[in-house]
Order: structure tokens, then C-alpha cells, then sequence
């Protein structure tokens, strides 16, 4: 319903307007007041104002306060959060006396989420650029081009909280000098220093003889014997004495210490010490010879060959390992046992009817030697005992002989025999005996073999002296065999021979 | 068999011969010294070549041993050489004239012996004991 108001009554004021435009003025203010009424609704003495015939911009207030309003009419107002300058959960937060809320309402650390814009006015990024905050990328590690690089690059206070120096110091990060290294005194030297280099002088160290390696001792604080040379002055040996054997397979039973075993199955030498085979490396030994470097001796196939022209070669066995090497395998009949032995090395031999050594006499090698024999010539010509080399029978082997009267042994006596079938070594005159005998041989290059020889001859006991020569074949590789020449020349057997190469 | 070939004017004999040398055949046993070279062959010495070559070592040796032989008889008479006895003995020394007669019986026996060795066969010659024989003609006494 609405309310109206009446209009009132019409009058005439006198001469001031007529009664019709007072009227008419009064009638429109009643219907303005009624037209304004009309908004509202009224009854039982109250004006309401009904929500339909309100606009907001579109908005109708009616729908906007349906449901927020109470039934006493009262606005209806959404539950309204915490407010506070604590934070705490569900709280909304106020600021403090200072204008500014508590720092602890912002989700800080890492994961929180928070993403200022700016961190000091500077921006951050992944790729660098002035005044800008570098951030990783995908990799999680920063662009290069963040770092100072270059001569002209930073330089850091510490590494790991850790200062460097030149100087040693604990807990200090080495630099090096002006030269470029670092000074010895950061190094943990000194026995129990636990340094372990590579190399020492560029030599790196080996329990196995090894040609260019430093040596390192076994477990039993030895170097290993085929560290050592097989000869020389002095403590240069593996051993003083040893007894070398030839075969296919290592004894089990029956040696004695430092014997010497070769096995022809894969070229190894071993030496029997502290009751068990230990191989020695003869390659080095070897190879430190003359006739290695002058090109007469090599190895083929791991077998050691020795060469009278650099043309042909011939088997044989490095005899090495003792200062003095007892030979123990000979083959007396075909002469396949042919030995190699260094310069300052020392064979002996038993019962030989020749002496199984090679030699190159490109290097011009110097032997001496000894015969523990007896031999008696009982003919009416002299016996001159001596070898043929490579068991070849030679024409004018030479000996100047010079020996003493036999009775009284005062006066001088000279013999020369000069086309003896052998190289001469002694000189028995008829009736002449000997039981020892010494040599000095030379071997050139010129295919002449030189020697000197000293003879005890039993008969009045006497000395003889001589002086011979004799030219062998150039394809002359060992002493060869020993033979007595006469009308028919026979062989002879030794029950001791020794030699020992002096260069 | 084995083979004999030359190397530096020299015959060597040997099992095998050097890989491109021209070798020859020869018997077993046989020495260089059995063998020379002929117009650059190698060729047997004869046997009465061989056997020269054993008498002229034979006399060789035993002209040697005679030598040695007078000069300790010499010496232990104290004598210097023949010269000396020579000089004594012409002094009517009789020890010097018995030792002058001594060493003409022993030349004697001496050359004698050299004349018998150029007829001698190799074989004979290389059994004689040169020392015993030596001894032989010194035996001589003047009774």
C-alpha cells in the first residue's frame, strides 16, 4: 500500500496571487510528496522501502541482501577471520605500532614458495647480465660467464674455508713458487712418509726384472737375483758357484742350492735357492754383451743364437746365473750342447772331449783357461794336444814350444811345429807327460786365434813355455773339439777343463 | 765322409762345408795335412810325400835331442863345448881326448842313423823312440 497525503483546501490570497497558482503550487508539492511516498510502502504508521525498486548499477539489492540479512532485518555479515599482529594460524595479520607486520607471516626457507621480485633492487636471472642475480640453470649450476674468468679473474678468499700459500702450513691449500713447483716441504717425504710417486726420474719400479725399472724387494726383502748381473768385480753375482743342467722339466729331488737349471721347452733359466726354482731373467745379461751390440747374438723364437758372420745362426744356452758354473749336461757324441758365456764368467767342465762354448769373433774375446789331464807321449814324434774349432780339422796350426833340458833342466830347447790340425795348445816332445796345463786365448776378427800356454810336464818336472797361432774358418762359432795331433790324430777327453772369458 | 774345402790358402776339414764354398770330398780321418792343392784343387798328398814329411820330422826331432844330448855330456865333464875338449885333448889330456873319441863315434852313429832314416817307410819311422836311440849311440866305452 502507499501512502498518499490529500491535498488541502484551495484558498485566495489576496493580491499577492491568485488562488490558482497558489493551488497549483500546493498541488505540486502534494503529488511530489505523494510521487515520493510512492517509493515506499507504508503501513501501521511505518515507511518501508521495498528492495525491488532498488538499483545499483545494475545490481538489485534485494538479491544482494537475501540471504545476508538476519531476521530482525539486520545485515547478515560472512564469519570474519582473526585479525592479529601475532602470526598464528587462519589469522589475518595486522600490522604493529611500527606500520609493519611480524616478518614470521612470510613463508620463508627453501621450498616456501616466496618469490619476491627483487632481492635489494636487484633482479635475478639464469642468464648473466649487469646488476642481476645469477640463478642456476637447468643443470643445476650456474652460466660460466657469472665467474671472472681470465688473468684478470677474481680472487676467492678461501676454498672450503681453506687459505692458499706458498709457504707449507696445516691446514693450508699449496701454491706453487716462482718456478712453477710446489716446495718440497708440502710433500709427506722421509721413510714412513706414505709419499707414492709414479715414477722416480721417470723409472718406475719393479718386483719382476725389468730392463729400465727400479728394483723392489720381495716379500722376503730380497731383490730378485735376476736383478744382478751374472758377473763382474765382486758382489756383482747371483752366487759364487752353481751347477747349470739341461732338460725338458725342473728336478724335483737331489739339488743343492744354487744349482742352475735351463729348461728346453720355453728357454727359462732358474736358479734352485731357499729350497725351491726361481727364474732369472737372462735377456739382460745378454744383451749387455758385446757380440749383442756388435750384432752376433740375438734371440729368435726366445731361443739364444750366437753368429760367426751376422748370417748364420746357431743354437746355444745362456750360461749365467754363478759367478763359476759347473756344466753339467754335455752331449759329447754330436755337440748340440753349445753354452754362451759373458765376459768375467767362469765354466767348468768334466770329461769333455771338447768345450761347448761359443764365441763371436767379430768382438775379438779373450779367454783363459786350464786341462787337469794326463797324457803321455810315448812316440817317437811329438803330440801336440790342442782344439779344432767348430770341430773342424785345421791345416798349419803353429806353436813355438820352449821348454828346458830334462837333465839337467838348465839349458833352453826350442820346437816349433807348424802344421799341426789343431789350434795348439800344448806340446809334448817324445817320452813327454803332462798333468796340467794352462791357456790364454785370443780370438780375432781376422779369423786367427792366438794363444799362450804354460805346460808342467812330469818328466824331470819341468815348465814349458809356448807361443801358438793357428787360422780357422770364418764360419767358426765355438772352441770345437780336443784332439791330440799325430800321424793319426785322436780324440782326447778331459777329465777338467775351466775357462773363464776375461772380455 | 767329410768335406775339405780352402779358405785362405788353407785346407779345413770339417763335417760340413761353409754354404757356398766349393768342398771336396775325402775320407774319413783324413787331415789337411794329407792334402794339397793343385791348380786350386785339392788333391791326396802321395804317400812317399807324406812319408818325406815324417822322416824330415824325425830328423828334425832327433838332431834336436843329439844336440841336447852332447851338451849335457859336456857340461858334465865341465867342459864349455867341443872347442874346449878339442883344446884339451890336443893338450894330451886324456879325459878331454877320451871324450873328443866319444863324440866321434857318436856323430858317427848319429849320421849313420840319418843316412838309414831316407829309406825308412812312415810307419817305421813313427815307431822309433828317438830318446832311446839318442841314448843308443852314446854307448861307447874305449876299453
Amino acid at each position: 500500500m502507499k501512502k498518499r497525503i490529500s491535498r488541502p483546501y484551495r484558498f485566495q490570497y489576496r493580491g499577492i496571487a491568485s488562488s490558482a497558482e497558489h493551488n497549483a503550487e500546493h498541488d505540486l508539492f502534494t503529488d511530489s510528496i505523494n510521487e515520493l511516498y510512492g517509493i515506499f510502502d507504508y503501513e501501521n504508521g511505518n515507511f518501508t522501502l521495498p528492495a525491488s525498486s532498488v538499483t545499483m548499477s545494475g545490481l538489485r539489492l534485494d538479491s544482494f541482501l537475501l540471504v545476508g540479512h538476519n531476521p530482525d532485518g539486520t545485515l547478515k555479515l560472512p564469519p570474519m577471520p582473526n585479525f592479529t599482529v601475532n602470526p598464528s594460524p587462519n589469522a589475518v595479520p595486522m600490522a604493529g605500532n611500527d606500520g609493519k607486520i611480524s616478518v614470521n607471516w612470510l613463508p620463508l626457507g627453501h621450498n616456501s614458495g616466496l618469490n619476491a621480485d627483487t632481492v635489494d633492487n636487484f633482479h635475478a636471472s639464469q642468464v648473466p647480465a649487469p646488476n642481476t642475480i645469477p640463478v642456476a640453470g637447468n643443470d643445476g649450476k650456474l652460466n660460466p660467464a657469472w665467474l671472472p674468468a681470465g688473468s684478470g679473474g677474481g680472487d676467492a678468499d678461501t676454498v672450503d674455508g681453506f687459505h692458499a700459500s706458498q709457504t707449507p702450513a696445516p691446514n693450508t691449500i699449496p701454491a706453487s713458487l716462482s718456478n712453477g713447483k710446489l716446495h718440497v716441504n708440502w710433500l709427506p717425504t722421509g721413510h714412513g712418509g706414505g709419499l707414492d710417486a709414479d715414477t722416480v726420474d721417470t723409472f718406475h719400479a719393479s718386483r719382476t726384472p725389468t730392463p729400465n725399472a727400479i728394483p723392489v724387494a720381495g716379500s722376503d726383502g730380497k731383490i730378485d737375483a735376476g736383478w744382478l748381473p751374472i758377473t763382474g768385480s765382486g758382489g756383482g753375482s747371483f752366487s759364487y758357484y752353481g751347477r747349470l743342467t739341461v732338460g725338458t722339466s725342473l728336478p724335483a729331488s737331489g739339488n743343492n742350492e744354487g744349482d742352475l737349471f735351463y729348461r728346453t721347452t720355453d728357454n727359462k733359466l732358474f736358479v734352485f735357492r731357499n729350497g725351491s726354482w726361481s727364474e732369472i731373467n737372462w735377456l739382460p745379461f745378454v744383451q749387455a754383451s758385446p757380440e749383442w751390440i756388435a750384432g752376433r747374438l740375438r734371440v729368435q723364437g726366445g731361443q739364444l743364437q750366437v753368429s760367426p758372420d751376422g748370417t748364420n745362426w746357431h743354437n746355444c744356452i745362456p750360461c749365467v746365473g754363478a759367478s763359476v758354473i759347473r756344466i753339467a749336461t754335455v752331449d759329447n757324441t754330436s755337440y748340440t750342447r753349445l753354452y754362451w758365456i759373458a765376459p768375467g764368467q767362469t765354466v767348468v767342465l768334466d770329461n769333455v772331449n771338447h768345450v761347448p762354448i761359443v764365441f763371436a769373433k767379430d768382438v775379438n774375446p779373450v779367454y783363459n783357461g786350464y786341462f787337469v789331464v794326463s797324457y803321455n807321449n810315448n812316440a817317437a814324434v811329438d803330440h801336440v794336444i790342442g782344439l779344432r774349432p767348430n770341430n773342424i780339422a785345421l791345416s798349419g796350426g803353429e806353436m813355438r814350444h820352449m821348454h828346458s833340458a830334462i837333465n839337467p833342466p838348465t839349458s833352453l830347447n826350442v820346437v816349433v811345429n807348424s802344421n799341426a790340425s789343431v789350434f795348439p795348445l800344448y806340446l809334448l816332445t817324445n817320452s813327454g807327460s803332462m798333468d796340467y796345463g794352462r791357456f790364454s786365448v785370443s780370438i780375432r776378427n781376422n779369423n786367427v786365434m792366438h794363444g799362450i800356454t804354460l805346460t808342467q810336464i812330469v818328466t824331470g818336472g819341468f815348465t814349458a813355455l809356448a807361443s801358438t797361432r793357428a787360422t780357422i774358418p770364418s764360419s767358426s762359432y765355438w772352441f770345437g773339439t780336443v784332439f791330440v795331433h799325430q800321424s793319426t790324430p785322436s780324440q782326447l777327453t778331459v777329465p777338467h777343463v775351466m775357462l773363464t772369458r776375461v772380455a | 765322409m767329410k768335406y775339405a774345402w780352402i779358405e785362405n790358402g788353407l785346407i779345413f776339414i770339417g763335417d760340413l762345408a761353409p754354404e757356398g764354398v766349393k768342398a771336396f770330398e775325402v775320407p774319413d780321418h783324413t787331415l789337411p795335412q794329407d792334402l794339397k792343392v793343385v791348380e786350386g784343387q785339392i788333391v791326396p798328398k802321395t804317400e812317399e810325400e807324406k812319408a818325406e814329411e815324417v822322416r824330415e820330422k824325425v830328423r828334425k826331432e832327433i838332431l834336436k835331442l843329439a844336440r841336447s844330448f852332447v851338451n849335457r855330456k859336456l857340461e858334465g865333464a865341465g867342459y864349455y863345448g867341443l872347442g874346449d875338449v878339442k883344446i884339451y885333448a890336443d893338450m894330451n889330456y886324456r879325459e878331454a881326448q877320451e871324450l873328443l873319441a866319444w863324440y866321434v863315434h857318436f856323430e858317427k852313429k848319429l849320421w849313420s842313423f840319418l843316412e838309414d832314416l831316407k829309406g825308412m817307410k812312415a810307419e817305421d819311422v813313427e815307431r822309433l823312440n828317438l830318446q832311446e836311440l839318442i841314448n843308443s849311440f852314446g854307448d861307447y866305452t874305449t876299453a
